[in-house]
């Protein structure tokens, strides 16, 4: 799991089943923003997140089960909870 | 997942079963950007899509799942995307 944060999405009409009426948002590690090597990271939304929002992102066909509802999807990007406060930074 | 754009197609000669029919397609991962960035890599798809778009790629083991039963694929193309929005502020 990551910490990132929420800084846009994208719009999908013709998509997987899984992913209809998802949220697909895109986050970037807080430590990758602007970094032109980094390829830019999708995830399903399971909390509600939004635009800003600092956000743990899991990468486990267990999350993208819980979030479609399928046994085995195929999704492993998953918002998994929205951070309030890291500590040690 | 990751955001790519399709910029090419891979026909195989001679594959194993599942490979066989199957549409395969050059990926290239983007950056915030909208830039390319690392190698590209191919993914099967779940749709038709064509060379220019850009797509929703999932990798690892969970795009395997993609079409139902188990299929040995490491790279899966899931929707094609009409637009993206970047909020810079953020």
């Amino acid at each position: 799991m990551r910490v990132c944060k929420v800084v846009g999405h994208v719009v999908a009409t013709a998509k997987h089943p899984c992913l209809a009426r998802r949220k697909i948002l895109v986050v970037v590690p807080l430590k990758g923003r602007g970094d032109p090597a980094v390829p830019m990271q999708l995830a399903v939304d399971g909390v509600g997140a939004g635009i800003g929002s600092e956000v743990l992102v899991s990468e486990s066909g267990a999350a993208g089960s819980l979030v479609t509802g399928l046994e085995y999807p195929p999704v492993r990007s998953v918002i998994v909870g929205i951070v309030d406060e890291v500590g040690g930074r | 997942m990751k955001l790519a754009r399709v910029i090419g197609t891979v026909v195989l000669a001679r594959a194993i079963a599942p490979y066989e029919g199957r549409s395969l397609h050059v990926t290239q991962d983007l950056n915030e950007a909208l830039e390319p960035t690392g190698d590209p890599q191919v993914s099967a798809t779940w749709q038709p899509v064509r060379e220019g778009e850009m797509v929703i790629v999932e990798v690892a083991r969970e795009s395997a799942n993609a079409f139902g039963e188990p299929m040995p694929f490491d790279s899966v193309i899931l929707g094609k995307v009409e637009s993206v929005y970047i909020d810079e502020e953020a």
